[in-house]
């Protein structure tokens, strides 16, 4: 009988592979152990989102610092609601009544209350504020003593509701017309207001020190600047333009779902009411294609080795061989591809004043696309959903439309020059974006829930 | 077989995370990368482990493979052979030198031996010490030197060598019983 190397002996029956494997069953088993598909963000989303985290971060601590009891607001006109020659201003929390050329400030001392100081005690603060004040700078109060009530310089106010209390200051514009040393568009830096802090020599000094070094720049223009940083999420609407078949297949295959961004807005005032804003915007689009297909699957029939002793020595052996069967299942499958966009977003935005704390924000704006960047895949211009092409492989990555944008927030203010923001945006390209190669026109519109906030800087 | 562009294509749908496409490549490569396991393994539980472990590393590292360099199934090995390999340092395999006996690698056998099946030959090669069964799968199967086996195993040269022999003879021994059980009939 020949005989052979056991080495070779051992390759070939160990290596015919033959034994069948339940491959259902070991897939099934693997499948919990697969790493999932995860919805990819793009790079830049890694970085705004550390850039947002450490703003609002600073933000916060920033609004956290010990503030005096007395503190020199800062706030425009135009961020005041005049109603009868009063202003009310909503982030000092102050009302400021500019009748007779007199300035009295209200306050409204519910902090102080909650602080527990008597009226007592804020009174005997607030003259000593006037004092060391005009130790400071004697000519600020230079014509207190011409004013009719020149001595009251706080009071209860008579009819006024309970706990509210009038400082009335003395800078009256004199009859020359001149401006006195604090002319009115300074006035609105002077004025106190309340942030429940307990009112020290230090305070004042800081304050004092404030004045000082605010004289000279009370003359100018005031310029604010606030920064907005804004997270949005919502959903997406595609339209396709087109035609033929890869047109057809993705109009029927392909499903929109969300949009996500985040920006970085920089507004500052145009009017009382109305601002500009100037950003940078990142956008993560996701998209969805369904495919639906008849997948081949080879199943493979192994037959046995049937052995058969026909005398004392010979053992005759049949093989009965392997056979493939083809079998077809329905497959449906999901593939995301996504588009990412960064643009440059220009709004003007019109703020409604609901109450002191309270508004509504409406704007309206356009965004100037700067790049794009496709990932994914999506169908080509084949009637097989199988058929796919790399997502924006021939799209022009600069040459892209600008979008509409539109919206409302509801803003409420958390503390002077910190606002935060809730609502609803829009936005809407203003012309498709083609792939060069079939001609596929494709547009894309959302509506997004927004929320975020609005911090001054300047 | 499948195509260039079908493998081109798996590859793709695969680093997609698709499981069909993974499934596919499951099913093209699962017989090989599974008797491999098993011819390492004493059980099939150890097996499916490895399996496993193997496929896992498979589709995190499929954007490495170039299919240039090399058919699928054979990068699939490979990965497969890495991955049972680096099982033994974590397991902290250890293999004993024990005497070096006359080195053979001639040892022969009869042809009739064929009606022995895979899956007997298999379950005799799981039933031998640890340390024989990894250096015979090394050597026959994974064809590699006794030089790369004693790098792998950390252990010497002719240890290897004598595991070798020790494994060759054992297992022959265990196939003759089997074989006689089973016909009546012994090895001349």
């Amino acid at each position: 009988m020949k005989k052979v190397s056991f080495d070779h002996w051992l390759k070939l029956i160990i290596g015919k592979e033959s034994m069948p494997v339940d491959n259902d069953l070991e897939w099934e088993l693997l499948l919990p152990k697969l790493e999932k598909k995860r919805r990819r963000r793009g790079i830049v989303y890694w970085i705004l989102l550390p850039v947002t985290v450490t703003c609002l971060s600073l933000m916060y601590f920033v609004s956290m610092q010990p503030s005096s009891i007395f503190k020199i607001a800062s706030i425009p006109d135009s961020q005041s609601m005049e109603v009868n020659n009063v202003r009310k201003d909503d982030l000092t929390n102050t009302v400021i009544d500019k009748k007779n050329n007199q300035t009295n400030i209200l306050i409204h001392p519910q902090k102080l209350l909650s602080q527990k100081i008597s009226k007592q005690e804020l009174f005997t603060k607030a003259t000593q504020f006037k004092s060391d004040l005009t130790k400071n700078d004697p000519s600020l109060f230079a014509e207190q003593d011409n004013t009719a009530d020149g001595n009251s310089f706080i009071e209860k106010s008579q009819d006024s509701p309970n706990n509210l209390i009038i400082f009335q200051d003395s800078f009256s514009i004199n009859s020359s017309g001149q401006a006195p040393p604090f002319d009115s568009l300074s006035i609105s830096l002077l004025p106190v207001s309340i942030h429940g802090q307990l009112m020290n020599e230090q305070n004042f000094s800081s304050n004092l020190n404030l004045i000082e070094s605010s004289k000279n720049v009370r003359h100018k223009k005031s310029f604010k600047v606030d920064m907005c940083l804004l997270g949005t999420y919502g959903k997406l609407f595609q339209s396709l333009n087109g035609s033929g078949n890869g047109y057809l297949t993705r109009k029927t295959l392909e499903r929109p779902l969300d949009v996500f961004s985040a920006t970085i807005l920089f507004q500052t005032d145009l009017k009382s009411r109305l601002k500009f804003g100037i950003g940078l915007d990142y956008q993560y689009a996701l998209l969805q294609l369904n495919q639906h297909f008849l997948d081949t699957v080879t199943q493979i029939l192994y037959g046995v080795i049937v052995a058969e002793k026909t005398n004392a020595q010979n053992v005759v052996s049949y093989d009965t061989g392997s056979i493939n069967v083809r079998n077809f299942r329905n497959v449906s499958r999901k593939l995301y591809h996504s588009r990412t966009l960064l643009s440059i977003p220009a709004i003007i935005s019109y703020q409604y004043p609901l109450n002191r704390k309270w508004s509504l924000s409406y704007h309206a704006g356009i965004s100037v696309p700067v790049y794009q960047e496709f990932s994914g895949r999506i169908s080509n211009n084949s009637l097989r959903s199988l058929d796919l092409d790399n997502y924006g492989e021939n799209i022009s990555r600069n040459k892209l439309p600008c979008s509409v944008l539109y919206g409302m927030q509801v803003v409420y203010s958390i503390r002077p020059g910190i606002k935060w923001m809730l609502g609803l945006a829009g936005s809407s390209e203003i012309g498709y974006w083609r792939d060069l190669e079939n001609s596929i026109g494709e547009r894309h519109n959302s509506l997004r829930f927004q929320a975020g906030l609005s911090y001054r800087i300047r | 077989m499948l195509t260039v562009k079908e493998i081109q294509y798996i590859i793709h749908g695969c680093l997609d995370h698709d499981r069909i496409c993974q499934r596919k490549l499951f099913d093209f490569t699962s017989a090989k990368v599974m008797s491999t396991c098993k011819r390492y393994c004493t059980n099939h539980e150890d097996a499916r482990d490895l399996f496993q472990e193997a496929y896992i590393k498979i589709f995190k590292s499929l954007g490495s493979y170039n299919h240039t360099q090399g058919d699928l199934l054979g990068w699939v090995y490979s990965i497969t052979k890495n991955c049972i390999f680096s099982s033994f340092s974590k397991k902290k395999l250890e293999i004993f030198p024990i005497d070096e006996i006359s080195s053979d690698d001639n040892i022969l056998i009869q042809v009739d031996h064929d009606l022995l099946q895979e899956e007997e030959v298999l379950r005799e090669i799981q039933n031998l010490p640890d340390g024989y069964r990894i250096i015979l799968n090394m050597f026959v199967f994974d064809c590699m030197d006794h030089a790369a086996i004693a790098g792998i195993l950390g252990i010497s040269e002719s240890t290897s060598r004598s595991q070798l022999n020790r494994a060759r003879n054992l297992l022959k021994k265990k196939l003759e019983l089997l074989y006689n059980t089973k016909y009546e009939k012994s090895f001349i």
